[in-house]
Formats: structure tokens, sequence, C-alpha cells
């Protein structure tokens, strides 16, 4: 086996391997992207047969949608807020459940529940919850801030929105996390511990610099996930009250399909997607940066 | 190890291949159905099948039943699908894959927007018996077969009325602010603390209620629109128009009273219903399609909303119009499906099963004037009532699918007590003006 393989082996070799890979990827993801950017130089409504060109009209049309921006600064608190959110109570729990407390097994089975339910049906509890079941708490117990709903009002409804959100993806990360903390090495803890260092010091010195590579995958998943909400925004609280906790994604879909500007919406789109993903490189390349090789 | 290599690389070959033959066979059926009348889908007994789109959520029982007793009588097969989307957007999905339905219950905008998809309709014999009053008629041609017509106004429980004031309801003695406000407080003295409910949904306020603004300008569909040009010329000033003054006032009065009142933004649709079914609320501002209110009583119809101004009979006739309507796609759909979905809409006006499954089964008010039979569900009684004094008001449904969200966040805005007339009128006003 150790004979040279020629180019065309190894082309071979490759297609065979990595062609379905690749193929699927090309066929549902980079075609239909590269036709969606073609679709923002178009005046396209959504519904007609014909697509008319404008050039870079669309681009031009976005910066005058106040709306969108407002949706995008809205978007990026919202993300902010979550992902610390969800990380540190991710950590907490993933500490919790492998520090050896009894009967850990069932609840990582219970944090992680929340994680099986859609969006869309966890935004339709939660929605239930928060208008209706904390309302007749708050009136019944004389709670003045339980006493109304809190979706009908813009800062309480953002601050639901990131309850929700916190409530279902801290169980996915705290796997991730439970996974980084099982593979730090004993003996590094143990020659720790023989050095004299106390449970805070052995978290700080020794198990946190080598869980770089989990805080990184957790960060970039929450961040991506959390720049992309959709279905949580629709079901919970449909972008109101009266359209203040529309984020980026709902605004995107209101204008391509609601209002019928699909072009306009497409850009937009676009947008959406390099900040995405110059936010998540950025965060990544941070990370990885300083990672220590174990 | 080479044996190995080989299986390894035989399998792979083989998954590729799979897949080849997987989107193969994908993009011949996308094939079959771009080829429009060359090939017509069968069923297994030779007869032709189409799909029909339903979305009223209130029908789906009724429709399904409709489709199997269709096949009974004629062998031709309607699947019917149904989606509770916002309809425009569904089918700009469904057109954008080219898959989209034979028949589609759409709302009147729609008709406009897709018309380029649409079969022309106007040499159809139901068009002389009503179609051409109801449907959509585009540059000479009807488009648009009128399913239901439905009215728009304020829903009284009339035995919760009556079980306290004891004497007969009859709507027309309330029929100004004044006598409606008097009627309201005596409803309060008597022991109904809250007795209206105001949903808080967009389509509700925005496109139902403040609707009747641009409804109720002339009673003409000339008059409506030349309403709404000046608003999107920008001419018009809200704040000093009477009819905004006279409608806001009204809404002032039902929010006063309103069961969600402290916190009006969480009102429920489901919980509206039942509030006004059970006989907690005697009002609720809705619309005929609400038949899910017969719990106790049926009791219940529905009159115009009381206003200060009473230009054009606004407290006398009802706001009444096709709200949905059936279409027929001719770009995706075979010669033999549009020969069908043709025949379909003229069984439901003239033949016998049709008329009974439209005004019996679905209680539709029909659109068609050689329909006899009379509807028997309370609210469409008496919607059916005005239309046939011809005590209606015309219904201006041409407004833009975004009109919901944007005009209803703002009128959410002003329910909540976040801004006031002014203000309301000024967002209104600018919504109008982008719409160029």
């Amino acid at each position: 086996m150790k004979k040279k393989e020629s180019f065309l082996q190894k082309t071979l070799i490759f297609i065979g391997f990595a062609g379905p890979a690749v193929l699927c990827f090309v066929l549902v993801m980079a075609i239909p992207f590269l036709y969606g950017i073609y679709l923002t130089l178009t005046s396209w409504n959504g519904i007609s047969a014909d697509k008319i060109f404008v050039g870079l009209e669309n681009y031009k049309a976005i910066f005058q949608d106040i709306q969108f921006w407002h949706s995008l600064l809205l978007t990026i608190l919202y993300s902010a807020l979550s992902v610390i959110f969800i990380n540190l109570l991710a950590f907490a729990l993933a500490y919790l459940v492998t520090s050896g407390i009894h009967g850990q097994n069932f609840f990582r089975a219970g944090f992680f529940t929340p994680n099986l339910i859609g969006g869309l049906v966890l935004g339709y509890i939660w929605q239930f919850v928060f208008s209706r079941a904390m309302v007749s708490l708050g009136k019944g117990l004389d709670i003045g801030f339980l006493s109304s709903s809190w979706l009908s009002d813009p800062t309480k409804a953002l601050v639901a929105l990131i309850i929700v959100s916190v409530w279902q993806y801290s169980g996915f990360m705290m796997l991730i996390y439970i996974a980084g903390l099982m593979s730090v090495p004993k003996e590094l803890v143990e020659a720790g511990a023989i050095d004299g260092c106390g449970k805070g010091q052995t978290l700080r010195y020794v198990i946190l610099p080598q869980m770089r590579s989990s805080f990184v995958i957790c960060f970039f998943l929450s961040i991506t996930r959390c720049f992309m909400a959709y279905d949580l925004n629709l079901s919970l609280t449909d972008g109101g009250p009266f359209g203040s906790t529309e984020m980026a994604a709902m605004h995107v879909y209101q204008k391509a399909f609601v209002s019928k500007d699909y072009g306009v919406g497409q850009t937009e789109a676009v947008v959406l997607f390099l900040i995405c993903a110059a936010v998540s490189l950025i965060q990544a390349y941070i990370g990885k940066r300083n990672e220590v090789d174990a | 190890m080479k044996k190995k290599k080989v299986v390894g690389m035989g399998l792979a070959v083989v998954m590729s291949l799979m897949m080849l033959a997987g989107c193969g066979n994908s993009q011949n059926q996308n094939s079959d159905s771009e080829n429009s009348g060359a090939k017509s889908e069968k069923t297994e007994e030779g007869n032709v099948s189409i799909t029909l789109l339903n979305t009223k959520s209130e029908l789906v029982d009724q429709f399904e039943e409709m489709a199997e007793k269709y096949k009974e009588q004629t062998g031709v097969n309607v699947e019917v699908v149904f989606t509770s989307d916002v309809v425009s957007t569904h089918l700009a999905e469904k057109y954008a894959s080219g898959n989209p339905y034979t028949i589609m219950m759409v709302d009147r905008p729609d008709v406009y927007d897709f018309q380029e998809y649409l079969l022309d309709l106007s040499n159809e014999d139901w068009v002389k018996d009503g179609g051409a009053t109801y449907g959509v008629t585009i540059d000479d041609k009807v488009y648009s077969f009128p399913m239901l017509i439905e009215s728009v106004g304020l829903l009284y429980n009339a035995q919760a009325i009556e079980d306290i004031t004891g004497k007969e309801f009859v709507w027309s003695d309330y029929n100004t602010p004044e006598k409606f406000q008097a009627l309201l407080e005596e409803l309060v003295a008597g022991g109904m603390e809250k007795p209206v409910a105001l949903n808080k949904d967009d389509w509700s306020l925005a496109n139902h209620f403040f609707g009747q603004l641009y409804n109720q300008q002339g009673n003409s569909e000339e008059g409506s629109q030349a309403f709404v040009d000046s608003l999107k010329a920008g001419e018009m000033s809200l704040s000093e128009n009477e009819r905004f003054n006279s409608l806001m006032d009204s809404f002032d009065m039902l929010a006063k009273y309103n069961i969600n009142g402290d916190d009006p933004l969480s009102a429920d649709y489901d919980m509206n219903n039942t509030y006004f079914a059970e006989g907690e609320v005697a009002f609720w501002f809705n619309g005929s399609w609400a038949t899910e209110v017969y719990d106790n009583t049926d009791k219940i119809g529905m009159m115009p909303l009381p206003q200060s101004d009473t230009a054009d009979g606004a407290n006398d006739n009802l706001i009444s119009g096709a709200s949905k309507s059936l279409v027929i796609d001719q770009k995706y759909s075979t010669e033999e499906q549009q020969k069908a979905a043709k025949d379909f809409l003229n069984w439901l006006v003239y033949d016998e099963a049709g008329q009974s499954f439209m005004v019996d089964d679905c209680n539709i008010i029909p659109a068609f004037t050689n329909i006899e039979k009379q509807v028997s569900a309370p609210l469409s009684v008496s919607a059916q009532k005005f239309i046939q004094n011809d005590a209606t008001e015309y219904w201006y449904q041409t407004i833009p699918g975004d009109h919901g969200t944007e005009v209803g966040a703002s009128l959410q805005k002003y329910l909540g007590g976040n801004i006031d007339r002014e203000e309301l009128a000024e967002e209104v006003e600018n919504y109008w003006k982008k719409q160029n």
C-alpha cells in the first residue's frame, strides 16, 4: 500500500467518497444560494413568471427600509443576550450534572428535553404560559408585573423571547459542555489537586482552558441559531405587539411574501447572511487562535 | 485490504447512483407536470383527478365529505387540501415550485396578483346568474367564481341582552351611538360588567374594523377606490375626515366596554368566541363566518356598527361582499383538469347536490340568483336578510397584503394606549403613501 497513487486514482477516490455529499450540498445549498443572489438583482414580486432585471436598485432600497434596520438591531440585541445566557446556563448545568450529584442522568435527560420540542409547538405552549397562566397567577397573588400579559408589552415580549430561547437551547449546549468536561484528562485535574488547587481554581486554571473547543462550538451554534430565529418569533409573539418584536428573519419573510417585494426581501436576506457569516467567522477565528492542543 | 477497498468503492458508487436516480425521477415528475396538455393525470379508474385548495378552516370537514360525494356522483376525484397560511403566500410558494392546485380558494386581491396564471371564466353559464356581479373582472374577463358572500359587522347575542333588559332586542332600536351606549350602560348595570369583545388580531382590527373607512365611501367600488387613491397620493388628512373620526369614536366606545379591557392586546380570538357564545358578552365585532357561536342560543344576529356619521346609510347597511373566490389554474393544469374544474363549478351552482353542499352543509350565503335555498345558520340568516333587502354596503377588498400587518400594528398601538388618534392617522397616512 505504500505505492504512490496517480492523480486519476486520487480524483476517483475523492469523487467516490466526497462526491455524494458535494452533490447534495451543491443541489440544495449552493445553487439556491446563487439563484437567490440573482433574484436580488430583479424586481420580482414573488408570483409573476417574468423577473425584471433592475441591477443594484434593491441594494439601494434596503437603506430606506428603516424597519429592516430596526429589526436587525433588535436581532443583535436578542442574540447577544440569548447567547450569553444560553452558554452561562448550559455550562452551569453541565458542571452540575457531571459533578456526581444524585440522579444526574435523569437531570441530563430532563434539561435536554425542551430541545426535542419543535420551536412552533414550544412557542404556542409558552404563549399560553405568558398570556394566561402567568396572568392568572399574577392576579390571584396580586403580583404587579405578572398581572398583565408579557406579550402585550414590547420590552417584556422581547424578554419572553429570550427566556424561551434560553430554555430551549441551553439543554443542547449542555450536552456539548458535558462532552467537553468529560474529556478533560483526569490526571491534569489530579495534578492540580496535588498542587493545592481548590475547586474554583481547578475550574479556572485547569478545566476551562481545556474546554476552549467546546466554547467555540457552542458559541457558533447559538449565535447562528439566534440570528436566524424565526419559528419561535412567529409562534410566540408573531412580531407583536404592534410589530415591535419582528426580527430580521421574520422581516425578510414579511417583505418577500406579504408585502410581495421579493427582490428587496431577498436582498435583506443576503445582508443578514453576510452579517451572520462575518460574526461566526470572527468568533471562530478568535476562539481557535488560542486553543490548547490537548 | 485490496478487497475491502473494492467493496468500499462499489458501495460509494451504488450510493451515488441511487441518489442520481432519485434526482432523475423527481425531474421526470416535474417535466410531466410542466408538459401540461400533453399528458393527463389519470387515476386507476381512468378518471380525471383534480386538486382543490380550501382556505376556510371552518369548512374542512364539509369539503372532505363533499369530495367523497362528488366522486360517487361523477367519478371525478377531487383531492381537497387545506391550509391556514396566508393564501397569497402559500400560493406564491406553490407557483414558485411549479406545483399549484387546479382549483384554489383565494381572497379577492389574490385574483389580481395571480391573474396571469388563471383561467378566463367569462364564458361560463354562472357568470350570467350573479357571477359577473360578485366575481372579479379584469379587462372585461371574469377570472373568479364567487364562492361565498360574507358580512362584517357587530355580532349580537340577543339572548344575553334580553336576559338582562327583559324585552325583545331589535337591533334597529339601537343603531345610533347614543342609543347603543345607553344599552351598554343598561347591560353593565344589569350585571354584565364588560358587554363587548374586541379582537386584537391584525386582520380584524385593520382589514375589517378599519376597513370600514374604505368601504363607507359612497357605497360603490369607484367611491372606495377614489378614497384610497387620495390616501396614496397623500391628499387625505385623516384626522379631519368625518368618517375616520366617527369610526374611531365608535372604536373608543367598544374599547371602553371591552372584556379584555385592561390588557386589550392579550385578547384571544378563541376566548372571545367563547365569551360571546356563552353570553358573557353581548357584542363582538366580527363577521358572518363565526359559526361556532350557537352553544347556548340561536338568537344571534348581525348589525352594522353604530356611528355618528350616518352618510351612505352606515348605520342601516351591512358590509357584504364575496370574500372568498374560486379560481382555476391554467398554467400547470392539463386541459382535462381545467375542464373537470369548470364542471365542478357548474355542479356547485346548478346541481341540487352542489347547491345543498354550499347552502345546507357550509351555510354559505350564495352569490347566485338561481339558487333559491335559504341558509339556516342564524348569523347567515341575519346577513342574508340585509342582502335580500338590498341593505348592503360595498366591501372594498383590494387592500394590499401587508395592510393587515402594518396598519394592524398601528391600531394595536392605539388600542393599547401607546399612541393617540393624531398619531394613528399619521401612521396610516404614511402607510398608504408608501404604496405607490
